[in-house]
């Protein structure tokens, strides 16, 4: 009887320490490669506007198919450009339109932009445009399963991948 | 007991110690990643603020002016701010949050620096006109005036009293300090003169020299390298320094013009740029126009403006060939740099760092200049840079202190002033901050490596710094970040110009290449032209919104070779010190009578002539 609950005992930690602990330690490995992964590409989708002055529907699909092939997992791709106000002297009777970092901005919302974008297929920025993109994952992850799953510490609405890149447009836009 | 008890026992105590180190390790890392997430923000944004100045700068015809450049810095400020509050919006910080967590930013120019961050503004409000109430409701119009709305017991005659004041008077405000100049004074006898330093070995002085109250700016060189002036009516034809003879130069660039009829006022903008020459004059571009034989300015609206004064005419008159106009402003610089160097010579060859008197009255240590210790600073309690010794700062006849060499003693006892003058004030602004900042956490100066120093000293820069923002594990993020400016009109650095063939230049060759000095393929034997490196950047024309229109100054693209693959190039301070070097194929390059040490001691020397000094104005 001793015997049997030992062997029991064992065989469950034997499990685990075989099993879940490897499995925990590699799921979180390829969330961290995921993460590396959607920050690089993130950069790159942000920089290319940046330097472009405009964001096309093309690039957009194909910034987000590149980071749901890489990791397969889903993402929530929030755009928040901050547009130069074209009017600033409403404001103040100083402000120069063309003089970076003297006037005002206002924002838009990834709505406003996937809008823009089904209509027109590209958004045009001016030279002075911040231009800011979060990217979150929706799903859970292997990962936050199992930490689920042992911990119960991870609340519903935590993300694991998350990356983020913003920056000033340097560039009108053609249109 | 059995063997499987004892693994049991024994996985029952490895595995919590286990569980508890990597969950210590894995908020490390979390730290460790959120320091790096915020370095990269910190970065950006300060890159932002610096593509901000350079682009408000290229397009701003007036940058140069005090005033106009404290717009353009402020506006960086503000780029900077936009941009860190767009890169921490997804952490929950606004931009009035992260003020709370930059005690300073500092912006480098030429001569001098600005320090941006809180501060208490003694301009007080205590005149009570401030305060009235023009409406008539009995409360104070405004609680910006400092007087509390609410209050009506000690109104008197319309207007609030002291008293009523529901603040003090004096605000704390964010904004640019004064501008501080790279300056230290000395003291030996009955001289007692301060010297301004700038980022290269233009300097100017003041105060009491042999008896005489003096104000002199100027480059300092060796005088014995400049010979063989040839002078004709004012116009330097031609001057010889250290071997490099240097000759008038046709200088032109595009331009995209607004016309405007004069008989209708409608204005239409030239279909595509035209070719001008030019010479430079007090820092501006004046330009021929061979259709009128007149001269003008390109104004901030596009337009020619023909100019009628009649110094200036005079000018450009005197410098106007048959086919368009000579520039001799690297003559004019050597001529003088010489007159200057041979006074500075003359009255100051005896000064040491031994003379230096700091502005507390403390004589200067005679070994160099004194740099206070940071708090983080445990390497070493020896805070002596710029060990000159018993040198003679500013006798530069002799070969081993060439002002323009960097590792000479001049350059050194420079840089020593320079960083002795952004720590000690550094150092004060951001324990400032820490009185008057809502946080609890104590700001101080965080350790600057020598490499960022480096930087600092030999460019326009700007350095922000953020700290006390909480990183988790009872840590809280203290870095600063460097990021230098290499097109701007502050300053022209060695390496800040492109050379081009002189022939393709002139005839306007489609399709011709602008090379970095330092190419190695280029052919030593053509002759060549150099032209600023803000000339090779996209200028705009802006009529309206969504009506705007872009040129290039100067139409060479770039060469492919010599940009991307720099560390390939030639190093430029060989090329100007005439050097014979080995180069990694195993030839001797000789620069001693190259072709492209002229083009580039042509070029640094007329760029420098033509950029715009503050203090040029004190030179008597």
């Amino acid at each position: 009887m001793d015997d049997t609950l030992g062997i029991i005992i064992a065989i469950g930690l034997v499990a685990i320490l075989m099993f879940v602990f490897p499995l925990m330690a590699t799921a979180e490995r390829t969330d961290d490669i995921s993460q590396l992964a959607v920050q690089t590409e993130t950069t790159k989708f942000v920089d290319k506007v940046r330097t472009t002055g405009q964001l096309t529907l093309e690039d957009y699909d194909k910034f987000y198919s590149t980071i749901v092939d890489e990791t397969s997992d889903s993402f929530d791709i929030e755009m928040t450009p901050q547009i130069l106000d074209e009017n600033p002297g409403v404001k103040t009777t100083q402000a120069e339109i063309t003089k970076i970092g003297e006037n005002f901005y206002y924002t838009e919302y990834t709505t406003q932009v996937l809008e823009e974008l089904n209509e027109n297929n590209k958004k045009v920025f001016k030279e002075g445009d911040i231009f800011a993109v979060t990217v979150r994952n929706t799903n859970k992850t292997i990962a936050q399963l199992l930490k689920n799953f042992f911990y119960r510490i991870s609340g519903d609405d935590t993300y694991q991948i998350a990356a983020q890149h913003s920056g000033i447009v340097t560039v009108n836009g053609s249109r | 007991m059995k063997l499987q008890n004892m693994a049991i026992i024994f996985i029952i105590i490895i595995l919590p110690i286990s569980i508890a180190l990597s969950t210590y390790v894995d908020s490390q890392a979390k730290t460790i990643n959120m320091q790096t997430s915020y370095d990269t923000m910190l970065y950006s944004s300060t890159y932002d603020a610096v593509r901000a100045f350079q682009l408000n700068t290229v397009n701003n015809r007036y940058s140069s002016v005090s005033d106009s450049k404290i717009r353009d810095i402020e506006a960086a400020i503000s780029s900077f701010y936009n941009s860190l509050a767009a890169g921490f919006g997804s952490m929950g910080y606004d931009e009035s949050t992260l003020r709370n967590y930059v005690p300073a930013m500092v912006y480098t120019l030429y001569d001098g620096y600005y320090i941006y961050g809180k501060f208490k503004n003694t301009y007080s409000v205590s005149n009570v006109n401030d305060g009235k109430d023009t409406d008539g409701d009995g409360k104070g119009d405004t609680a910006v005036d400092g007087v509390d709305p609410g209050k009506t017991s000690m109104l008197q005659d319309g207007y609030w009293t002291s008293e009523d004041y529901f603040v003090e008077p004096d605000q704390y405000q964010y904004g640019l300090k004064p501008y501080i100049y790279y300056s230290i004074r000395y003291v030996k006898g009955s001289d007692d003169f301060v010297v301004n330093y700038t980022l290269d070995n233009y300097i100017t002085i003041i105060g009491t020299v042999d008896g005489d109250y003096v104000t002199k700016s100027g480059y300092l060189i060796n005088p014995n390298l400049v010979s063989g002036m040839v002078e004709n009516n004012g116009v330097i034809e031609q001057i010889i320094y250290d071997g490099v003879n240097i000759e008038r130069e046709r200088l032109n660039e595009d331009l995209l013009i607004l016309n405007e009829d004069p008989a209708t006022g409608d204005e239409t903008i030239s279909s595509r740029p035209e070719n001008f020459t030019y010479v430079e004059y007090n820092g501006k571009k004046i330009y021929y126009d061979s259709s009128t034989d007149q001269f003008f300015r390109y104004s901030d609206n596009y337009k020619k403006m023909y100019i009628n004064d009649y110094a200036t005419n005079n000018y450009a008159r005197a410098r106007l060939r048959s086919d368009g106009l000579w520039s001799d402003s690297a003559g004019q610089f050597y001529k003088e740099a010489l007159d200057f160097s041979s006074w500075v010579n003359a009255h100051l060859s005896d000064i040491t760092v031994a003379d230096v008197v700091y502005d507390d009255g403390t004589q200067a240590n005679p070994n160099g200049i004194v740099i206070p210790k940071l708090a983080e600073d445990e390497s070493t309690d020896n805070t002596l840079i710029a060990t000159t010794g018993t040198a003679c700062i500013f006798d530069t006849t002799s070969l081993e202190n060439n002002p323009t060499d960097r590792s000479s003693n001049f350059n050194e006892h420079r840089m020593g002033v320079i960083r002795r003058s952004i720590t000690t004030n550094l150092i004060s602004a951001i324990a400032n901050f820490s009185q008057v900042s809502t946080e609890s956490y104590e700001f101080v100066l965080p350790l600057i490596s020598e490499e960022d120093w480096d930087k600092v000293l030999n460019n326009i820069c700007v350095i922000t710094f953020l700290q006390g923002i909480p990183v988790g594990n009872y840590k809280f993020y203290n870095n600063y970040s460097i990021v230098t400016n290499d097109k701007n009109k502050e300053f022209v650095a060695d390496d800040s110009i492109y050379i081009e063939e002189a022939e393709a230049d002139r005839n306007k060759v489609p399709g011709s290449e602008h090379h970095n000095p330092g190419d190695r393929s280029l052919d030593q034997t053509k002759e060549y032209i150099a032209y600023s490196n803000i000339d090779y950047i996209r200028q705009n024309v802006y009529l309206s919104n969504e009506n705007y229109y872009y040129f290039y100054p100067k139409t060479s693209t770039a060469c492919y070779n010599c940009i991307v693959s720099i560390p390939y190039n030639y190093d430029i301070q060989d090329i100007i010190n005439g050097n014979t070097i080995q180069d990694v194929d195993g030839r001797q390059i000789d620069f001693s009578n190259s072709n492209i040490r002229k083009a580039v001691v042509t070029g640094l020397a007329r760029c420098r002539y033509s950029l715009y000094k503050s203090n040029e104005i004190l030179n008597t």
